[in-house]
């Protein structure tokens, strides 16, 4: 087979036992893999009703036919289940090295099923596969536990694995991979904790067949050419972190949750500052030119010690400006903290950036927390990040997540995020079509399902106002069904996702790849496909255009000084136009025929 | 004038993409594909993560592979300094990998193989950082490389 | 004209005083435009994505008056 390594590995943790089966070329031909296939599974053999933190639920772990095909970027993999946090089907992606491993190790996905008696880790070295006892592993930080299980099974051995936030099930608990990695959002840690699933150790060195190898070499041209443009060299020079810069000057970047979208403080927690500061030297992911990849470390005359990657900009987001934090060592201890305990950068941030808010207003006290959560106060923010991730006091209750802490305490307006998952990076008042995406995401906040930033931010391929909501259905559209086709690979949305014709380079590859020809407008197809299968595990459990919301702070309250003062989310108008255009119905729900038409009748 | 491959540290960013393109030009006949494992060219890091370095054979005047060699598969050419590897006639012992104190020659199922230069080569073209390049094997400091390669070891 | 410029990014590097400046104040001529500043620096326009002038947006051939706060982003890419 070109492209997909033919089988998936089926892991029951209950009966300890495990299965291998031939990939259903059916399944590969409509869904591709990565995202696409894991929804598919997941809908097919799971009961949507189940609990998340149940023995029920399913945790899949997949790649996708262009994974280590050598298409550009083309070392990801993603984590797909039902999420604890929004309840809702969510899929996480991550990069660095695991995916190779993954891949070559001869899986196109693993399923883990059921709830193991006792701490375990997963151990597969090419066709051999066998769970092993991890008592002496619960507890253990991420980085520590890499080097244990490397040591234990193969000096190659690439791994996946919750530190203690998954273990103790904090929400929005990550997979960290490879120790700097994560597929970090929907909670999927906390589900892998609830299995008693410590780690997954691979070490392949199967191949990839490409169909089409002289198309293949054409990927050093294309990469040659991203290299040397004002893109390609910004992304290894500055990292995301560039992404400051941009947002804080477009009134974008979000500040104070979300009550502005500019930071004073933003040029020393940018990209400029962590080159003058802890970069180290950047870093790629494993097949991929672009290096963007923060490689850090604390300087000597810091308050605080560490090293790893990051932050990237949503976390300079999360633990920076949405909560007053400008100080680029502080924010970076943060990061490095999540890294290790395996939490969300992005939820741990809307989280505190809840309770400052709270406790500001007086709904949460010093007594409730321990301590007082002022804005800003990296400190103390430290300080709860560590007892979230052990479950330790007032750390239960804040693990449970923003939206949790924001109705416990009488103030449900205050949380800045749908469905239960925070936002991302972008302020939608000053970038409406971001707030239509949000909206509609799949697992609430996220940003990756879709983000339009190459449109109303970069102006590729011509420029777009941010500010208001014409043609934003259209585009979030489009943005969602590319994104999820790209997921479906097992490649990075960079290079495809913010570069002028990246879909279009995307379908030629793939076709190379799988040796089979696909247009432009047969991937967008496929990415429809994976969309509205979401769409639909997601309505049976009850959502709908209820569910489709954003906080009256984005709706309602006028955006401050700076570009688009005044403005605010026309949500509800381009709800209806976005579902008019999807085939959905104005409830938010895909109507039969769309559906048929998509071949999911 | 014989010719190795040259290699930059400073410019490495572990991508990797130079394992992944020289398998390509290595897989069985007729079938294409992107296999790490047999790639002639490593990339790796020390243990805080603060260097990578790719290990590719430096063509030594004085090979110690060839040398631990008991079936005499690996020979220097004389005029173009190349040292290569005779699959035909390697017993797959592993004397080479355990003599060759760069760790630059590598056991394939149980044949060893290890880079012997190729007239395009699909590591340079891959790099997409300009690291890796074609030199002549007098070329560059090959001690040096070599010396990263120990302080780096795979 | 006393005019504070802040250059993000890859812009960074035509910055008159140091590289890791966070900004800086250049004199500029009465009658001046963003685009005299750009050429004053030698900064090629192209790689300019955004023009801030006193957090709006503005264009190359906007006059720039005294006390203003000129900003020039280049392109964004981010996740």
């Amino acid at each position: 087979m070109n492209g997909w390594m033919g089988t998936i590995l089926t892991v029951d943790l209950t009966a300890e036992e495990i299965h291998k089966e031939r990939l259903d070329p059916e399944l590969a031909r409509m869904f591709v893999g990565g995202r696409g296939m894991a929804v598919k599974i997941l809908f097919d053999r799971m009961p949507v009703a189940c609990d998340p933190l149940g023995p029920e639920n399913m945790l899949v772990f997949v790649n996708g036919p262009m994974t280590m095909s050598g298409a550009l970027s083309s070392g990801r993999y993603m984590v797909v289940t039902k999420s604890p946090l929004t309840g809702t089907i969510c899929s996480s992606n991550a990069g660095g090295y695991f995916p190779a491993a993954f891949k070559t190790a001869g899986y196109d996905a693993i399923v883990i099923c059921g709830k193991s008696e006792k701490p375990v880790y997963l151990w597969i070295s090419d066709a051999h596969v066998e769970l092993r006892n991890a008592e002496d592993l619960w507890g253990m930080d991420t980085r520590k536990t890499v080097e244990v299980i490397a040591r234990a099974t193969h000096r190659q051995a690439r791994v996946a694995c919750i530190g203690p936030a998954g273990e103790n099930q904090v929400r929005f608990a990550a997979i960290i991979n490879d120790a700097d990695r994560a597929a970090a959002r929907s909670g999927v840690g906390a589900v892998m904790g609830s299995k008693n699933l410590k780690a997954i150790a691979i070490r392949g060195t199967g191949g990839v067949n490409i169909a089409d190898p002289e198309e293949m070499l054409r990927v050093t041209v294309i990469a040659d050419h991203i290299k040397k443009s004002d893109l390609g060299f910004a992304f290894k020079e500055f990292g995301t972190p560039l992404f400051a810069d941009v947002m804080n000057a477009a009134n974008i970047m979000p500040t104070k949750n979300f009550q502005e979208g500019f930071f004073e403080d933003a040029d020393v927690i940018n990209g400029a500052e962590i080159i003058d500061r802890t970069l180290v030297r950047s870093k790629s992911c494993y097949g991929c030119p672009l290096a963007c990849g923060r490689n850090t470390r604390l300087p000597e005359n810091a308050m605080y010690r560490g090293r790893g990657d990051g932050p990237e900009y949503e976390t300079i987001y999360s633990l920076g400006s949405n909560i007053l934090v400008g100080d680029l060592d502080a924010l970076t201890k943060m990061n490095y903290i999540c890294n290790e305990m395996g939490m969300d950068t992005m939820d741990a941030g809307t989280t505190l950036a809840t309770l400052m808010e709270l406790f500001e207003t007086g709904r949460v006290t010093e007594v409730d927390i321990g301590f007082p959560l002022p804005w800003g106060d990296a400190e103390r923010c430290i300080q709860l990040l560590q007892m979230i991730a052990q479950g330790q006091g007032f750390g239960r209750q804040a693990g449970l997540g923003g939206k949790y802490l924001a109705d416990a305490y009488g103030a449900p307006e205050v949380f800045m995020g749908s469905k239960g998952q925070g936002f991302a990076g972008y302020h939608p008042r000053a970038m409406v079509g971001q707030g239509l995406l949000y909206a509609t995401s799949p697992e609430g906040g996220n940003h990756t399902t879709g983000n339009t930033i190459q449109h109303e931010i970069n102006g590729i391929p011509e420029p777009m106002d941010p500010l208001t909501p014409d043609g934003k259905p259209e585009l979030v559209i489009m943005r969602q069904n590319e994104t999820a086709f790209v997921e479906a690979c097992g490649v990075c949305v960079f290079p495809y996702m913010l570069m002028e014709e990246g879909i279009e380079i995307l379908a030629g590859l793939y076709s190379a790849v799988v040796g089979i020809h696909h247009s432009e407008n047969a991937v967008r197809k496929i990415g429809e496909r994976v969309f509205n299968l979401e769409r639909v595990f997601n309505s049976r459990l009850g959502f709908s255009r209820k569910d489709d919301t954003l906080p009256r702070r984005l709706t309602e309250v006028p955006h401050g000084e700076g570009i688009g003062e005044g403005n605010i989310v026309p949500l509800e108008k381009m709800l209806d136009r976005y579902y008019a255009l999807r085939g959905w119905g104005p409830d938010g729900v895909p109507a039969p025929a769309k559906l048929a038409e998509l071949g999911l009748g | 004038m014989g010719k190795r491959i040259i290699f930059d540290e400073e410019l490495c960013t572990y991508c990797h993409l130079c394992t992944m393109f020289c398998s390509l030009a290595f897989g069985e006949k007729g079938i294409y594909q992107i296999r790490p494992a047999i790639g002639r060219i490593r990339v790796a890091a020390n243990a805080d993560d603060s260097r990578y370095v790719a290990h590719v054979c430096l063509q030594c005047k004085e090979p110690a592979c060839a040398d631990a060699c008991p079936a005499e598969a690996i020979q220097r050419d004389p005029d173009t300094g190349l040292v290569s590897v005779d699959a035909e006639a390697c017993v797959g012992c592993e004397a080479c990998v355990e003599a060759c104190e760069f760790g630059c020659i590598f056991m394939v199922g149980d044949k060893a193989v290890k880079c012997e230069v190729c007239d395009d080569p699909l590591c340079v073209k891959a790099c997409a950082e300009k690291a890796l390049r074609l030199g002549d094997t007098g070329e560059g400091d090959a001690l040096e490389q070599g010396a990263l390669y120990k302080e780096v070891p795979l | 004209m006393r005019i504070r410029v802040t250059l993000s990014g890859p812009l960074r590097e035509y910055y008159k005083s140091n590289r890791s400046a966070k900004n800086e104040f250049i004199e500029m001529p009465q009658g001046a435009n963003v685009s005299d500043l750009l050429a004053g620096y030698g900064i090629p326009p192209q790689k300019v994505h955004l023009v801030i002038v006193n957090r709006r947006k503005a264009a190359v051939h906007d006059l720039l008056n005294d006390g203003d706060h000129l900003w020039l982003i280049p392109l964004a890419a981010g996740g």
